[in-house]
């Protein structure tokens, strides 16, 4: 983070977009709104914080935002939403989304003034990700992202390797030699993580890489007929067995807490989410291998990864819905005309964006490229494979359960072809 | 001194290398986190670990009293608000314990309360109940009677696992007062009440100060109730704050450990303050059943 | 009192343990009571039960538990009566060790949590540093790698949690061991491991049965520790019943099989309640004659 660049560059840019919105006469009357509850999970806080405070000093907005941490987060609004508190505006995961929409905690938004415009501007598969099983539209994108693999260049030129790995087993095996030349105590990193953006995305992206299927066309699990599935998990097995990775992987609560790990410049490779990419490249006061462009490569295998897209969403309790829209189309949309929100992810975190049009702006293509491969990056975007099994009513909590057994089989504790029967077992029995 | 003791100088020196032992099994971790407070993360990461810390700061308390901005400034904001929450749960928790809790135990310790055996098995089970299990019970009922996300509501689930322990506490302990010390002021005119009021109450000093103590010092720690049942932003108390930092995305482990140095500091000092009561209020309680 | 902030609560979460809850979908019958709504949901017989019972991650974390208890009372006793041993020697600063006692004691979980993993974390932990500095290690050890080590850490910061209270109470008993049974086991030419064994350890009986029983209640009930250190990880490997039940219920709100968990810790909590009855009963009365 560099305060003073981000701070600079918000008020500037912000009051632009925020003039052309008043010039339009579009908020123009003195109108203030409701008073209305935004609830995110943790990520960036302060950010949040700014562009909330600009929409209550230039919109008119009361928005009250808080932030709760992210391994508990949705729990913890079904835990207060059963209290009584209404949220009107809430951050909603991939993996909550059908069970939060199925259960009336959230409404539909297509009968909303201006969505129409906002699904066109969409790409058409991220579109498709927020939309309910019912075809309806459940939420407007915060984020779309996916995994990427990252390498450290002064470690792996250090030991002798020359170019990053292109497949499972060249890193693999370039793991096992900085393992043994002592160069590194754990050289691979993956984003086993327990919350929800660790292990289960990481899971489907192996998977993908390999070339198999986790769900088949009617949402099923069916890893157990997937040859490509175990050959990632038998993989999984051998670099945990070989203490290529550093076990404390498995109880980090967060993405971001397992990426801090590859701050310390000890490790080789990480997978991880495509936005993590700037924090390792851009913030020297935190990163080792800061300042300077982080070391992406295509993905092994098919090079498809899993990719989701995150949403805000609206409470289908929410007394102020004219208000609560407007603040969403500020978070998700294009209130200000300038993609306010949107770009500030863009620019501050590199959290890739589900509106293609973002990447035509040269003030965009110009950050990306200070820290990324912006080219790679979007090839591997290209890449991005979405599913739509988290359009079932079970999936949450089969996303939740899913984790333990998953570590089980990394672990040892249980055999490849079992392990994968015990997830099939597990989605039957939530059926 | 007791007979028991070792007493040629070998065992001297053996019995100050184990109480060195224990010292810094008792203390050493806590003090440890003191002087992670007070460094800075890149020291505690550098390897060999400095023991000394080679730079002091207050930085990370000054973040986590919202003094400086940082990115997980929301959740430090709590903390404050909570600390008064909490003091406000503890001392009521500790008054209603005080004055029901203390008068239900002269009650057993005097009267023949009717089905005594079984309500002070009732009693012991009580004590021995794993609270969480009462917890989803609380969950609607509180919703019902409009009491979630309330202080209210968390004072009165706090009594049903902290008067159960005064009960028994006060009634060991008033059982070691005399019951001539009654009879004597029954005999001057007073009646029973008056006789628990100016007579009895006035020598259990140490008693109600292990007791109230002892409450305060629960209330102040307990975490899972209030996790689940006060979740509003400013209606929780201390620890599921705190929880809530080592919960925060980003964050420097000496931040936490301020804000956990921090949370710990009222409780210990109290603690420490009563100790001589405490030990021997609770050694009775628990000693004499 | 205690009756209404237990009893119904207990009441209303064994009828939950009976019934279809899912805070999502509300549904079914609702006691009026004093003009409140209290939902009843779907009576589903002993359904939860029977699921329960057929479900192996019960089984597994049943087991666990059992290690889990067995583990944390056989460390208390030790180390608690070890500690006690050595401060009942005649030392320069008695009353200052008996302060120090209290303070992992007084510490929440959330905090004792936090201060662990100031200890134990791989890559800042002090215990890593000192180890890496002595030369006894190359790199740093991950206590919470696999499961089984996990657990074992989860049982030994909960001991350091409680055994000074164990030392408390055995201190107590051993002060009131009259001097003169010393006298005369030293006359008689008793050394100290026999005085130990035959004059101590046999006095102690009482109080050593009570720490075995209070520690095994606290070890069943341990909840907030696993929430800061493990969550119930790697795998299910440190999941408890307690934690199974609390994860059940509050994670996915599904509160019959949450509540019909912890109702199976309950019945075992009462059990274990009727045995410390009979005992302390026992003993009042001995103590009465």
């Amino acid at each position: 983070m560099q305060p003073i660049t981000r701070r600079s560059f918000l008020r500037t840019t912000s009051l632009l977009g925020t003039s052309a919105v008043l010039a339009d006469g579009f908020f123009g009357e003195a109108r203030a709104d409701k008073p209305i509850n935004l609830a995110g999970w943790v990520f960036k806080p302060d950010t949040v914080k700014d562009y909330v405070d600009l929409y209550n000093q230039k919109l008119g907005g009361q928005v009250k935002y808080e932030a709760i941490p992210w391994a508990q987060y949705h729990p913890t609004m079904e835990t207060r939403a059963f209290g009584g508190e209404i949220f009107d505006v809430m951050y909603c995961a991939h993996n909550f989304r059908e069970r939060w929409y199925a259960n009336g905690l959230i409404r539909p938004l297509d009968d909303l003034p201006g969505i129409a415009e906002l699904k066109k501007k969409m790409n058409p598969q991220n579109l498709e990700s927020l939309k309910a099983k019912d075809g309806k539209l459940a939420g407007v994108p915060y984020f779309t992202s996916l995994f990427i693999l990252i390498y450290n260049e002064p470690m792996l030129q250090g030991a002798g390797i020359k170019a990053p790995a292109k497949s499972w087993d060249e890193l693999v095996e370039h793991s096992l030699k900085l393992k043994k030349d002592k160069v590194s105590d754990y050289p691979f990193l993956p984003n086993w993580n327990v919350s929800p953006s660790g292990t289960m995305p990481q899971f489907m992206t192996d998977a993908f890489s390999e070339g198999a299927n986790v769900f088949d066309a009617r949402n099923k699990v069916i890893v157990d007929q997937e040859p490509g599935v175990a050959r990632a998990m038998e993989r999984w097995q051998k670099v945990w067995k070989a203490e290529l990775v550093n076990p404390e992987v498995l109880t980090k609560t967060s993405s971001t807490d397992t990426h801090r790990l590859f701050w310390t410049g000890r490790y080789a490779y990480h997978t991880n989410h495509s936005y993590y990419l700037k924090t390792i490249a851009g913030e020297p006061e935190n990163s080792k291998l800061a300042p300077k462009k982080a070391k992406m490569t295509m993905y092994p295998g098919t090079g498809q990864t899993y990719m989701w897209t995150d949403s805000y969403t609206i409470n289908a309790k929410t007394k102020t819905l004219d208000d609560a829209w407007k603040l969403v189309r500020f978070l998700g949309g294009n209130l200000t005309g300038d993609w306010h929100v949107q770009r500030q992810w863009c620019l501050i975190s590199g959290l890739d964006n589900p509106y293609p049009e973002m990447y035509e702006h040269p003030e965009i293509i110009a950050s990306y490229d200070r820290w990324v491969d912006l080219k790679l990056l979007r090839r591997q975007y290209e890449k991005g494979k979405v599913i739509a099994a988290y359009k079932e009513p079970w999936y949450s909590e089969y996303d939740v359960k899913a984790v333990p057994i998953v570590h089980n089989i990394i672990r040892g504790g249980v055999t490849v072809p079992q392990g994968l029967k015990e997830l099939v077992k597990l989605q039957k029995s939530l059926e | 001194m007791k007979p028991g003791a070792l007493e040629r100088r070998a065992g001297r020196t053996l019995v100050y290398a184990l109480l060195v032992v224990v010292t810094l099994w008792l203390v050493g971790p806590f003090i440890w986190l003191f002087v992670t407070s007070i460094s800075y993360q890149r020291n505690l990461l550098a390897r060999p670990l400095a023991l000394v810390p080679p730079e002091v700061t207050l930085d990370n308390y000054r973040m986590v009293l919202g003094m400086v901005r940082f990115h997980a400034e929301g959740q430090a904001a709590k903390i404050l608000p909570s600390m008064l929450n909490s003091l406000v749960v503890a001392t009521a928790v500790t008054v209603v314990n005080l004055t029901v809790g203390t008068t239900a135990g002269y009650a057993y310790a005097r009267f023949r309360v009717p089905m005594k055996t079984f309500s002070l098995f009732a009693l012991l089970f009580t004590r021995m109940l794993p609270t969480v299990v009462l917890i989803p019970a609380y969950f609607l009922l509180f919703k019902a009677l409009g009491l979630q996300n309330t202080l209210t509501g968390l004072v009165l689930a706090y009594c049903s696992f902290t008067l159960p322990f005064t009960i028994w506490i006060m009634k060991a302990y008033f059982e070691t007062i005399p019951a001539d010390l009654d009879k004597s002021a029954l005999v001057d005119g007073c009646n029973r009440l008056q006789a628990y009021y100016r007579v009895v109450l006035p020598v259990s000093g140490p008693g109600l100060v292990a007791a109230g103590a002892f409450t305060f010092m629960l209330c102040w720690n307990e975490f899972i109730v209030a996790q689940i049942l006060n979740t509003k932003l400013g209606t929780t108390t201390l620890p599921p704050v705190i929880a809530g930092m080592n919960a925060q995305i980003n964050i420097d482990y000496s931040v936490i450990a301020s804000s956990g140095f921090l949370s710990a500091l009222p409780a210990v000092l109290l603690v420490l303050c009563f100790q001589k009561y405490l030990v021997q209020g609770l050694t009775t309680g628990s000693v004499k059943g | 009192m205690i009756s209404l902030v237990v009893v119904f609560p207990l009441v209303y979460s064994l009828w939950m343990s009976f019934a279809d809850v899912n805070l999502l979908r509300t549904t079914g019958p609702a006691l009026e009571l004093f003009g409140l709504s209290i939902p009843l949901f779907r009576y589903v017989g002993a359904q939860n039960y029977v699921r329960l019972l057929a479900d192996p991650l019960y089984w597994d974390s049943f087991w666990r538990t059992a290690y889990f208890v067995g583990a944390f009372v056989l460390e208390t006793a030790v180390v608690g009566l070890g500690m006690a041993l050595v401060l009942q020697e005649r030392f320069l600063g008695r009353p200052l060790m008996r302060s120090l006692l209290l303070i992992p004691w007084s510490l929440s979980r959330i905090v004792v949590g936090l201060l662990w993993i100031g200890l134990l974390d791989v890559e800042f932990g002090a215990l890593n540093g000192l180890l890496y500095r002595a030369g006894l290690i190359d790199s740093y050890i991950s206590f919470l790698k696999s499961g089984f080590s996990a657990l074992n850490v989860l049982v030994s910061v909960y001991m350091w949690n409680q055994a000074p209270f164990a030392t408390l109470l055995l201190l107590a008993g051993m002060q009131s061991i009259p001097t003169e049974v010393y006298m005369a086991a030293e006359v008689d030419g008793a050394g100290y491991w026999q005085r130990l064994r035959y004059v101590t350890l046999p006095a102690l009986r009482g109080i050593l049965f009570l720490v075995l029983v209070v520690s095994t209640v606290n070890g069943f009930l341990m909840l907030d520790l696993i929430y800061i250190l493990t969550m119930g990880g790697p795998g299910n490997e440190t999941t408890t019943i307690s934690w199974l039940g609390f994860q059940t219920a509050f994670q996915f709100f599904k509160f019959g099989p949450g509540t019909a968990i912890l109702y199976t810790l309950t019945v075992l909590c009462l059990l274990l309640t009727v045995v410390y009855h009979k005992v302390v009963f026992r003993k009042l009365d001995a103590e009465q004659i």
